[in-house]
């Protein structure tokens, strides 16, 4: 009798990195990285001249075929520019990218069947373009990604108010910013018939809001950050940039709510956002790039809150039905499951202690 | 209360958070001495010659760092004045490296203000001198809470051993974005002073009532009259500067809900003929005190100043003091 194959981690917003390479934000980087976290399939934004420049765009649907020979799937997200030509420039960039990518049945060689990804890196306030994105994203099928908080909440929060943002004197936003937010994201999809993954969800209100409207189509990623630590870890290393996330580490009652949502697969798990490199946690506070823990560093310790079946539905599973693809690690893959960067994996015991050291 | 103590339980002054009432005490009757000191002909005393004192502005700032400055060399130490105006900072160097570059110089003591919460936080730990915050972005200003209480000491001629008990102290203004507020909220409470605050709703931060145990209003009069009353209020400025989006109405509409305008002022003198009135500066006059009211026999506001270098004097003394000690310690 054949062993079933191994299933890979499949990974919705990824930002890995190598470990000892924290800062190669190259697709080979990421393939390398994925491939040594064991991770199958990820989404890769692609933005800037990638999206439209037809040389550019061919050079990066090579990168990303390139990728399978490592049994690393990347799947793009073709990320507009913020703003009121994100519709155009989505029209643009998936011209550009189903003509260069015509000879290997689209979508970056991973066959027509593929959910496309559409990535905006900013929530947006403006309900009609949102609208208008919804409705070309229903006629092509894709699958679109925007952050849950509304802007005008949460501009130049680091922490959720409460009194942790009150004691340390930190600019923050309520909680109640991503519930406006995400009920925002849930009229237009009824609007449009689109679907939508809100990504980075880090309240209850959010989680909850995910699940009752699940059925049409609006679906959500936590990052592996925001199941392991609250905002109790900005008292323990106070002003550390290592602990700093966007969004905001949860309160504790919402890392409960998060967790029981992944629990039960209301919300998908993902490696959260990018690496902090050296040189900027040395920065203060207000300059510093939010960081966290990448999926494949805190397996050791999601193990520890998870079950083995509750990862896999979270992590892999889930994540591949959304994307339509298949979560299953090759021949070449490496199932290593190797810590991307240490320090933080050993951040993250130090700050819960009842997590494995 | 060990009077014994002659040496900070803490290496640096980074806030008020932490501080012990034994270190609050012994840096405000240090500051009494210094008082004295400043009182004479000759105002300058040997305590710091041959040390460096760095006073690194990142943010602008008047009194603070004329005060520090004057403070430092009333003890006859050496200055070093940096400010971000014209600086490296400007041209994209970072914190850390602004201050392994000024380490190199060898400063004994830094004195910091910064626009971001836990700046001096994080240079206490690139540098090796002791760290005086000097007002941290939205976080604490603990030199600014301990001259406000050395003034409210003096007035009701305490010591401060005897401390604050029995007395109400209200703050008014924008809460959620003083540093001032922050001190002050812990060390009045520290020295056993009752607190409130008032403000509108949109400058009171979540959880105020928690986290500092202080009675919070959103009617400035239910701050002021209810109960027995207060025995001082502490106006803080409207910080245009801070406030990201509109968080109040027009200034005319903050100096009638909030302010201390005369006829409020003269509602308080009927119920407390003593009423002590502070404000840290600098002042929006019209906005949130009147003129005639700051110039007022119940206004400290001069005193506060004035009373703001001897507490530093006595800050950056008394780092010194512990800095001697940890070196002496670390010799043997």
């Amino acid at each position: 009798m054949s062993q079933p194959d191994p299933v890979a981690f499949v990974d919705l917003t990824v930002s890995l990195r190598l470990h000892g390479a924290p800062d190669d934000e190259t697709v080979a980087g990421l393939a390398r990285a994925a491939a040594v976290g064991g991770v199958g399939v990820a989404v890769v934004g692609v933005e800037g001249s990638a999206l439209v420049d037809g040389p550019t765009v061919s050079a990066a649907v090579g990168a990303l075929r390139a990728a399978r020979a490592l049994g690393v799937h990347l799947i793009p997200a073709l990320t507009p520019v913020r703003g009121p030509g994100a519709l155009a420039d989505l029209r643009a960039a998936e011209r550009a990218w189903r003509e260069a990518d015509a000879g290997d049945g689209g979508h970056g060689g991973h066959g027509g069947d593929v959910t496309m990804v559409w990535r905006l890196t900013e929530p947006t306030d403006d309900a009609l373009l949102l609208r208008r994105i919804g409705d070309l994203a229903r006629a092509r099928g894709a699958l679109v990604v925007l952050p849950s908080v509304d802007r005008s909440l949460s501009l130049g929060a680091v922490a959720v108010e409460g009194p942790v943002a009150t004691r340390l004197g930190l600019s923050a936003m309520p909680e109640a910013a991503e519930a406006i937010g995400i009920a925002r994201i849930v009229e237009v999809a009824r609007l449009t018939g689109a679907r939508f993954l809100v990504s980075g969800v880090f309240t209850a209100a959010g989680a909850a809001l995910i699940a009752d409207n699940a059925h049409l189509g609006v679906h959500g990623v936590v990052q592996a950050a925001h199941v392991l630590l609250d905002e109790t870890a900005l008292l323990k290393m106070p002003y550390d940039t290592r602990v700093l996330q966007t969004p905001p580490l949860p309160t504790a009652a919402s890392r409960e709510a998060l967790l029981a949502a992944v629990k039960r697969g209301d919300l998908m798990l993902s490696s959260g956002h990018r690496h902090v490199p050296k040189r900027e946690r040395d920065l203060e506070m207000n300059r510093a790039s939010p960081g966290g823990t990448s999926l494949a560093s805190s397996r050791r310790l999601l193990g520890a809150v998870l079950s083995p079946a509750e990862l896999t539905l979270a992590a892999s599973t889930g994540p591949a039905a959304l994307l339509r693809c298949a979560p299953v690690l090759t021949a070449t893959s490496a199932a290593s499951m190797a810590t991307v960067d240490d320090d933080l994996s050993i951040l993250v015991s130090s700050l819960v202690p009842e997590l494995p050291a | 209360m060990t009077r014994q103590q002659q040496v900070l339980s803490m290496p640096h002054l980074l806030g008020i958070e932490g501080m012990t009432r034994d270190d609050a005490v012994l840096i405000l009757d240090t500051a009494r001495s210094f008082v004295e000191v400043n009182s004479r002909q000759l105002k300058k005393v040997p305590a710091l010659r041959g040390r460096l004192v760095a006073l690194l502005f990142f943010e602008n700032s008047t009194r603070t760092r004329l005060s520090f400055e004057l403070a430092a060399k009333r003890l006859s130490a050496d200055t070093l004045n940096f400010s971000a105006s014209g600086s490296s900072v400007q041209k994209g160097e970072t914190l850390s490296d602004t201050a392994r570059n000024i380490e190199a110089m060898g400063p004994d003591l830094v004195v910091v203000r910064h626009e971001a919460s836990g700046a001096p936080w994080h240079l206490s730990r690139v540098m090796s001198g002791a760290i005086a915050n000097a007002g941290d972005g939205q976080h604490e200003h603990p030199t600014q809470a301990l001259l406000d209480a050395f003034t409210l000491l003096s007035r009701w001629k305490r010591t401060a051993a005897e401390g604050l008990e029995g007395k109400t102290v209200c703050i008014v203004g924008d809460i959620s974005r003083s540093r001032v507020a922050r001190s002050n909220m812990l060390l009045l409470k520290l020295l056993g002073a009752r607190v409130r605050v008032a403000g509108p709703a949109t400058m009171l931060p979540a959880a105020l009532a928690d986290v500092y145990g202080v009675d919070v209003f959103d009617d400035v009069d239910d701050a002021l009259f209810s109960g027995n009353g207060i025995d001082a209020v502490m106006m803080l400025r409207i910080q245009k500067e801070r406030a990201a989006r509109a968080v109040m109405g027009s200034d005319d509409d903050y100096a009638l809900g909030y302010g201390l305008h005369r006829e409020r002022f003269e509602r308080l003198l009927g119920r407390h003929d003593d009423i002590v009135v502070m404000h840290p500066g600098p002042i929006n006059r019209g906005v949130e005190i009147d003129a005639a009211v700051a110039d007022s026999s119940s206004s400290v506001i001069l005193e506060q100043t004035e009373n703001g270098v001897a507490v530093r004097m006595a800050v950056l003394y008394l780092l010194a003091v512990g800095q001697a000690r940890a070196d002496v310690g670390s010799a043997e």
